[in-house]
């Protein structure tokens, strides 16, 4: 257990790596000149330089790497170019909008797909089932700004119950703050809840026919106790990835809602930052977003190896979808 | 039973009707989706202009067809690039095994790690937005997604009998995966492909509604909600026309995607009912 | 008194009758045999006892344990007796356990299900039972889980699981068939000690009539939903009336084929010369060997032209590995095949493909033998890959000629795998074998997954095939009755190592090495158990 944490700690470590030296590639080396390029066409040389000075572009391409990845270790992103203060503060102070926001959308995802599954799992092929089930697939196919307009059209515009966007920043009070995030959370998690309905329910029926279920009701126990006790952990196992994928899903996919809402979270922060031609900016974020997704992904895999002793064994097996 | 099929049959008429707007749009549209005329803007939906008109005189209707034609080519080009990327790396690494295997799932992880929302933002960033980019975007997030299907497929086919018999013959890995692996996946790339379809049209409606996709005058269904957006409140169906277009055409490719896994894909039939 | 007594038990399966009218009598602390050919209805009446019938099934007549009429109760009595009165035993154990309990546990929860005990007192109990059937808990752990166990450990669970409330009936569903044959014949002898110690009754399902032979007091032998006859044990096995339960009682009794101490070429056409290979990650065959370990230890054999050599082994002592070994698929880490005379090395050397031809395989799942998408004819001219180009009336002509060598006809050509039956199947992977006409033939457990009147039919042809086209095969299975009866001589392979070889007559009469004499005395045979229950009862 030791040995393979260690081994997913250096394979995290490795991924991390590789992960920022594919956007610095993207970013510094792909454009050519960045300088140039975030100036545009009427840049003067004179402010070029300087420009040039202030990122540390006149050194050669490893040491620029290097001199990057040290100072992001010490927490240092640089400065933004647009905004002028350095872009560790802007990340903070965004990422204070768009984590909780990601979180609150995962959880009512989580919360409206975990009844759907066990209700719709216990009437599998009856007329119930089907017709949640064919919700689910509208659910699915919707894309979620679109949803985030009908939302706005009926909740702000119709009964002006929540406004149509805007955060007034957590200052304003915890309940005023968590209003302002219900309706891009809702637009976010309801698709997601489709997806996860869809997902715990197969694997709820498909836990159903095992062997072992079988060998829980020899043993006396009732339908509901068996699916309780011994059904629902097995079944979780692959819903765990697909919460994982959510959970990166929704720190990324909340670019759109967050434009959507003008919220200011992280995914607004670099949507403008592309249209400002702040690669700085650009190149802290995604990294932020990047290294988010792996850790999400690293965890699940901890998580894995609690619920399943299967994989705690020395000799791996294979994960198998 | 009958159930399933339905779901075939309806997927198959959405998809197909959006594939049959997205061609006629090619030949004909009742107005010319990028024609303005000012004084006749924001008309609701009449005989005249079936889904109104928006803020520039333009008939919504027109733009929602030619909508579906970008839609349809960006998703189709995305998932080309995915499965003739994606299919091969997966096979390679399923009849290769060993490091060679580990380092392609590794590279293929990475790639997961970039949602295809920050693959477009950063693409964008460096080349400007487009439809081009667009694809490229989509297209490179569907190579993993492929490759892991693939791998994980090929290498539970490997493990049969039949490849053994195969390798006595003296057949080469590249010959068993062309001439028995490759055929047996066929029907889990198509189902795979059809659902990459319909995420290909959400992802681009995304990228266009953050005009990161293709550029105006052309149109785009995302781009057109943007547009919207601002108007809901006095022109609701600049808002729902082009919104039920996505919806639909989604809907339609992942119903017969699960469709076609009932029909093409047996290893799914045991577990039904 | 009887225990249990079914009364014209009919039951439909979404309207499909399955069970037309069994009737059963088994009284306390006896040992009731349900045998038949897959599909005659065996597991579908203990599920009936159980009342685990999928929810739609329309079940008549009347099943009593004692004086409870089983059919009458509701779910929750039966939930009540279901454990306490009735326990089971299933035949998968891997599948039967929950993988994510620890095996004391799951014990231990049987015991809290019905009794209103502590969680420590039902530790105790499940300590106490896991001793019974041989996993003390000083040695075997209860915290284990199913995976780190051995097959014959976990079906001890099982039996832990369903007697640990000592129930007054036991159904055990094919409890020793997925087992090799010594925990086999472990797992047999614990369930008759412990039923007879503790006066239960038991319902032993399975398709083995040599286990039967060997188990049980009375026997009912199944058809297609019906029981065609019963009685006691070996008074039915001496006197059957059925044909068809003849005709399973001679598949079951295998006789040797082959003429003894038949003289063969001198002529190796395989050697093997030292062969040493580990288990690597690459082609690993089974989960349960960690990479590095040595799977194969020095082996050296030959096989003479025409002549048959059985390889036998429980599952893990190597046999498969020495199998790659010896096709060629995987290098060994040391020593050398040679086919042939000549050096027999993997894929990637130039001759290996005109070697080829010579040594091809029969496997042993039928369903998996063949390329789903392909028809037989094109399934089994593939071997023909290796002889370059060669005319499409050729082709046909040797595919057609093989079709008949092995029973089928010249039509089949145009079919389907899945249009065959386990035993066809098993003919075409022949014919896919023999194609090429090599000198060896590999069956690897060829006939295990087969029924047994069509193991048989098998095994006959196999025989006639051998002395017609003087092919060598190399028969690798578990199970010894198959190989004394189609083997000329035998290895026997333990721990990567073979421990004995000699002439079949020879080393069943008179084997030398312990882990051979322990294998056959384990292996059941209808006619010795049955010679010794009669020396018992006189």
């Amino acid at each position: 257990m030791i040995v393979w944490f260690l081994r997913r700690m250096f394979a995290l470590l490795a991924t991390m790596l590789a992960a920022s030296l594919f956007i610095f590639f993207m970013i510094e080396v792909l454009p050519g000149d960045p300088a140039h390029f975030m100036m545009g066409l009427n840049a003067d040389p004179a402010g070029l330089d300087a420009l040039r000075e202030q990122m540390g572009l006149n050194a050669t391409l490893p040491e620029r790497y290097m001199r990057w990845v040290l100072a992001l270790l010490r927490g240092d992103f640089g400065i933004s170019y647009t905004y002028h203060v350095p872009v560790r503060d802007l990340i903070v102070e965004r990422l204070a909008v768009s984590l909780p926001l990601a979180v609150y959308a995962l959880a009512i995802s989580i919360l409206l797909a975990f009844p759907i599954a066990v209700f719709t799992a216990s009437k599998a092929g009856k007329f119930a089932d089907t017709l949640i089930m064919g919700g689910t697939q509208i659910g699915v196919a919707i894309p979620n700004f679109w949803l985030a307009m009908l939302l706005v059209l009926l909740f702000s515009t119709q009964l002006h119950w929540f406004s149509a966007g805007g955060f007034p920043g957590w200052q304003a009070g915890l309940l005023v703050a968590f209003k302002a995030l219900t309706l891009p959370a809702i637009a976010l998690g309801v698709p997601q809840a489709a997806i996860l309905a869809r997902v715990m329910r197969t694997s709820l029926i498909e836990t159903m026919g095992e062997d072992y279920m079988r060998t829980a009701r020899a043993k006396g126990l009732g339908q509901l106790q068996v699916i309780w006790r011994h059904g629902v952990r097995n079944a979780m196992i692959p819903v765990l990835t697909v919460i994982g994928m959510q959970l990166s899903f929704l720190l990324a996919g909340s670019i759109i809602i967050e434009n959507v809402f003008f919220l200011p979270g992280l995914g607004r922060l670099v949507f403008q930052a592309v249209a400002q031609r702040d690669l700085v900016v650009v190149e802290g974020v995604v990294l932020v977003l990047v290294l988010a997704v792996v850790l999400v992904t690293f965890m699940v895999d901890i998580t894995y190896h609690l619920v399943d002793p299967r994989l705690r064994r020395p000799a791996t097996m294979r994960r198998t979808k | 039973m009958r159930a399933r099929h339905s779901s075939l049959w309806l997927g198959g008429a959405l998809a197909s009707f959006a594939l049959s707007a997205a061609v006629l749009s090619l030949f004909w549209a009742p107005y010319n989706p990028e024609m303005q005329n000012i004084a006749g803007q924001l008309q609701a939906p009449s005989l005249t202009h079936w889904f109104g008109t928006d803020h520039l005189g333009r008939d919504t209707l027109s733009m929602t067809l030619a909508g579906a034609r970008n839609s349809i080519t960006v998703a189709l080009v995305a998932v080309m690039i995915g499965m003739g990327v994606g299919v091969p790396l997966g096979l390679f690494a399923a009849a290769q095994r060993g490091w060679v295997d580990s380092l392609l799932m590794r590279i293929n992880d990475l790639l997961f790690a970039f949602p295809a929302l920050i693959l477009a933002i950063l693409i964008t960033a460096i080349f400007g937005p487009g439809a081009i980019n667009a694809i490229i975007a989509i297209g490179v997030f569907n190579i993993p997604v492929f490759a892991r299907l693939t791998r994980g497929a090929a290498l539970s086919i490997w493990a049969h009998d039949y490849i053994l018999a195969a390798r006595l013959s003296g057949k080469t890995a590249l010959r068993i995966s062309w001439e028995h692996i490759l055929p047996n996946l066929a029907g889990l790339l198509i189902v795979q492909g059809s659902i990459q379809f319909a995420m290909g049209i959400i992802a681009e409606a995304g990228l266009s509604y953050l005009g990161l996709g293709a550029q105006p005058p052309a149109s785009s269904w995302g781009r057109m909600l943007f547009d919207a957006q601002t108007m809901t409140g006095f022109a609701p169906w600049l808002a729902i026309f082009p919104g039920l277009a996505i919806l639909l055409s989604v809907l339609g490719f992942n119903l017969l995607g699960d469709g076609l896994r009932d029909v093409l894909d047996p290893r799914q039939k045991g577990h039904r009912e | 008194m009887s225990l249990l007594v079914v009364d014209n038990l009919r039951v439909r399966l979404r309207g499909v009758p399955v069970l037309h009218g069994v009737s059963l009598k088994i009284s306390k602390g006896q040992i009731y045999g349900l045998a038949g050919a897959s599909g005659a209805g065996k597991s579908i009446t203990a599920m009936s006892i159980m009342g685990l019938l999928p929810p739609k099934a329309q079940v008549d007549g009347t099943i009593h344990l004692g004086r409870n009429d089983l059919l009458k109760k509701s779910e929750k009595q039966m939930c009540a007796l279901r454990g306490k009165q009735i326990g089971m035993v299933f035949q998968e154990p891997m599948s039967a356990l929950n993988p994510l309990h620890p095996i004391g546990k799951q014990v231990a929860e049987t015991v809290r299900i019905h009794e209103n005990v502590s969680r420590k007192e039902a530790k105790v109990r499940a300590h106490h039972v896991l001793t019974r059937v041989g996993l003390p808990p000083s040695q075997i752990s209860p915290g284990r889980f199913a995976h780190e166990l051995s097959g014959g450990q976990r079906q001890r669970v099982m039996i832990a699981m369903a007697m640990v409330l000592k129930p007054k009936l036991l159904i055990a569903d094919e409890p020793s068939t997925a087992l090799d044959v010594t925990a086999q014949a472990q797992i047999l002898r614990l369930l008759k000690s412990l039923v007879r110690k503790d006066g239960v009754s038991l319902l032993l399902i399975t398709h083995d009539l040599a286990v039967m032979a060997q188990m049980a007091d009375e026997l009912a032998i199944m058809r297609a939903g019906k029981i065609i006859e019963s009685g006691p044990t070996p008074k039915l096995l001496r006197h059957l009336d059925h044909e068809y339960s003849k005709t399973l009682l001679q598949s079951a009794i295998m006789r040797p084929l082959r003429l003894p101490h038949k003289v063969h070429g001198t002529e190796a056409v395989l050697e093997a010369k030292n062969i040493t290979c580990r288990y690597g990650r690459k082609y690993r065959t089974n989960g349960h060997n960690p990479p590095g370990v040595v799977a194969v230890d020095g082996v050296s054999f030959k096989i003479r032209k025409g002549e048959n050599v059985g390889l036998v082994g429980e599952s893990g002592c190597g046999k498969s590995t020495l199998l790659r070994a010896l096709l060629a698929l995987k290098a060994p880490e040391s020593g050398q095949v040679l086919l042939h005379g000549e050096p027999f090395l993997p894929n990637s050397h130039k001759q290996t493909k005109t070697q080829r031809k010579h040594i091809q395989m029969v496997f042993q799942d039928p369903y998996s033998s063949f390329n789903p998408r392909h028809k037989i004819a094109r399934l089994i001219a593939e071997p023909f890959y290796l002889q370059g180009k060669i005319s499409a009336e050729r082709r046909n002509a040797a595919v057609a000629d093989m079709l008949e060598k092995v029973g089928l006809a010249v039509d089949d050509g145009n079919k389907y795998p899945h249009q065959f039956s386990g035993g066809q199947r098993q003919r075409i992977a022949i014919a896919r074998a023999l194609i090429t006409k090599p000198s060896v033939v590999a069956l690897d457990e060829a006939v295990s997954a087969l029924d047994v009147t069509m193991r048989a039919q098998i095994l006959a042809l196999l025989g006639e095939l051998t002395d017609a086209l003087g092919v060598s095969f190399l028969f690798v299975s578990h199970d010894l009755g198959v190989v004394r009866a189609i083997c000329d001589r035998v290895l026997v392979m333990k721990d990567g190592k073979i421990v004995e070889e000699g002439e079949v007559g020879d080393l069943f009469s008179r084997p030398l090495h312990p882990y051979t004499q322990a294998l056959i005395a384990a292996t059941p045979d209808v006619e010795t158990a049955l010679e010794e229950r009669e020396l018992e009862r006189d």
